[in-house]
């Protein structure tokens, strides 16, 4: 696998997209659509964290959602409680999150396919459980009075700041999978997904490399999640059931797993295409559902796997799902 | 006081059993997860609910219709979101179907709304009292309802030919079908056993709790689910363990522990089972890839 720079692949249509992303906030739209526009970044760089697990590990979690929480949540309420500024949040929240997930991955692991979906599930629901009804988390009314993030002096409080932060935030966890899934560790995560008797065989150690990629996609998820609670600077549990895991590893899904821009493409999709289709908000989740019902069966490999401008270049081929159908 | 706990917990628990009972027969053809279980058991309810409100509340009509409701959705949910997918990847199928649960779900939110919906039954029996136990009409019909409905389970599942078809496609799909089995017939059949069994289910619950809302489904869903993990996915004598321990874990915590962290304790009860038996209580060998 050579390295390729994400989303500068193949196309020049990317090159497009990306000046775009950088100069959308000097452009005169509607502020809604650089909020969106924010929340596309978080939520990109939850997925792309995501993907390290699903796919290239193979390995299928529902408690993405529960993870983002436990950063948000981290971060939500050391700036209230110790008033500490951003940056400390960030290094606490990717920390505490990532030992939490470290504990629970190592007890969990050993557990396979629908075993392991189910595993995950149960712990989703238990965080949010925790989070709704303990007291320390506001319970349902959620926490306000996040303070506004200041890094290096310079405070992201307007709109367009806050854009470039969480572009900022996504651009650092798409070059640590990027470098990741391009290294001998990226490469034996992999291996396992393809075959991991195989993978074993070869000298790679299953366990911990599974426990590598779970451990750092709950980092990733509790960083994502300490951008989040910075952003809308109030943290509530209905953006962490396992309803929004589901979305999650929908949003994956849809955009390919085991691709870079994949993670991207998933996200923009299920949360710009509501926007667009007005009066959204009552049929935003019959629109998911649809979506994940229809399109997963059309395109196995996901959006990435369409190219534009090219023809025959099915890069979908190679996911995760292809090797569990045979079990069917 | 925990007499009472145990006779309440064994009729949720019977409850919990049917549906797994459900769950796991069409598990045990499929090897997919049925995520929108709970949701077309709910919707077959809202429907014959709707239907009946204003003519009948008698137990035997509601029962009639719950059955059909649920039964029809069923074969609906297998005809679009499993058949089209029966060669996919598994990870398209398990996607596709949460995606079904979704929209099951949503179509239900903006049918019916988002309002708790008094669930009215009229039960052919009283409650009843013995000793210091208060068993009300609807408990006490869930556990011989559900006694009955597993007495003429068992007798199809192994004196039937459409059962034995069942048990052995469960066993091991290959060989059944080289026996000249017909796999679709025999899924098509499990799912309208299946759902049915979530219609009785349905209507036992929502005379208990007097009441139907549209997420209902996940959250039963989700129960259900853990309840034929623990017991031992495809293993029948094992969903009703695991409906039984489900109903007990969720009775009893409510009571002694907390309402609220009730499914939380219920989820935890799980993930531990998973982690000291992952193929539940009377399961066979798992045999996954990843």
């Amino acid at each position: 696998m050579k390295f390729r720079l994400p989303l500068l692949r193949q196309s020049r249509y990317w090159y497009v997209a990306l000046a775009l992303v950088l100069v959308l906030p000097a452009l005169p739209l509607p502020s809604f659509i650089l909020r969106l526009a924010t929340l596309i970044f978080i939520y990109s760089s939850v997925i792309t964290g995501f993907n390290l697990l699903v796919g290239y590990c193979g390995l299928v979690s529902v408690a993405q959602a529960g993870f983002f929480g436990i950063g948000a949540y981290t971060a939500a309420l050391m700036s209230i409680h110790l008033h500490t500024s951003f940056l400390v949040g960030l290094v606490t929240g990717t920390l505490v999150t990532g030992t939490i997930s470290a504990l629970i991955g190592a007890a969990i692991l050993r557990l396979k396919g629908r075993y392991l979906i189910m595993a995950t599930l149960g712990i989703n629901e238990v965080i949010n459980l925790v989070i709704v009804n303990a007291t320390f988390t506001g319970g349902p009314n959620g926490l306000p009075g996040v303070s506004a993030p200041s890094l290096f002096g310079i405070v992201f409080s307007s709109v367009s700041s806050l854009y470039y932060l969480n572009l900022a935030g996504l651009v650092l966890v798409t070059a640590v999978v990027a470098l990741l899934v391009n290294s001998a560790v990226g490469r034996s995560m992999v291996a396992v997904r393809e075959d991991d008797l195989a993978a074993e065989a070869i000298g790679i150690n299953v366990a911990s490399t599974k426990l590598l990629a779970f451990t750092l996609t709950g980092a990733m998820a509790g960083l994502a999640g300490v951008f989040y609670a910075y952003n809308n600077l109030f943290v509530s549990y209905q953006s962490f059931t396992t309803g929004e895991s589901f979305i999650m590893l929908a949003m994956l899904v849809i955009g390919g797993m085991g691709t870079l821009s994949g993670p991207f493409l998933g996200v923009a999709l299920l949360m710009a295409l509501p926007e667009v289709l007005r009066g959204a908000s009552l049929y935003r989740y019959l629109f998911y559902g649809l979506a994940l019902a229809v399109v997963a069966p059309l395109w196995p490999g996901g959006l990435a796997s369409i190219r534009l401008g090219q023809k025959g270049a099915a890069a979908g081929k190679r996911t995760v799902g292809q090797q569990g159908g045979k079990e069917a | 006081m925990i007499v009472q706990q145990l006779a309440n917990s064994l009729a949720l628990g019977g409850v919990y059993a049917l549906m797994a009972l459900g769950y796991s027969l069409i598990f045990g053809v499929l090897r997919l997860i049925h995520f929108s279980y709970g949701d077309v058991m709910v919707m077959g309810g809202y429907i014959a609910l709707t239907l009946l409100a204003g003519f009948s509340h008698s137990f035997g009509l509601m029962l009639a219709a719950m059955i059909v409701f649920t039964t029809l959705l069923g074969l609906f949910v297998e005809r679009v979101n499993f058949r089209p997918l029966r060669n996919m990847p598994y990870m398209t199928s398990l996607v596709a179907s949460l995606g079904m649960s979704l929209v099951i779900e949503n179509a239900i939110l903006l049918l019916w709304g988002p309002a708790r919906r008094p669930f009215e039954v009229e039960l052919p029996i009283p409650a009843l009292r013995i000793g210091g136990i208060q068993l009300s009409g609807s408990r006490v019909l869930a556990v011989l309802v559900c006694l009955l409905v597993m007495v003429i389970l068992d007798f199809l599942l192994r004196r039937t030919r459409l059962g034995m078809a069942i048990r052995a496609t469960i066993l091991d799909h290959d060989a059944a079908t080289l026996m000249g089995i017909n796999r679709e017939f025999i899924v098509v059949s499990t799912f309208a056993v299946g759902s049915a069994l979530s219609g009785v289910a349905m209507l036992l619950l929502g005379s208990m709790y007097g009441v139907v809302y549209p997420l209902e489904g996940y959250v039963i869903g989700t129960m259900v689910f853990a309840a034929a993990m623990i017991g031992g996915m495809g293993s029948m004598p094992g969903a009703v363990i695991g409906g039984l321990i489900i109903g007990f874990t969720l009775t009893m915590s409510s009571a002694y522990i907390s309402v609220t962290y009730s499914n939380a304790i219920t989820m935890a009860l799980l993930v531990l089972v998973l982690i000291i038996k992952p193929d539940g209580i009377l399961g066979k060998r798992q045999e996954e890839n990843i």
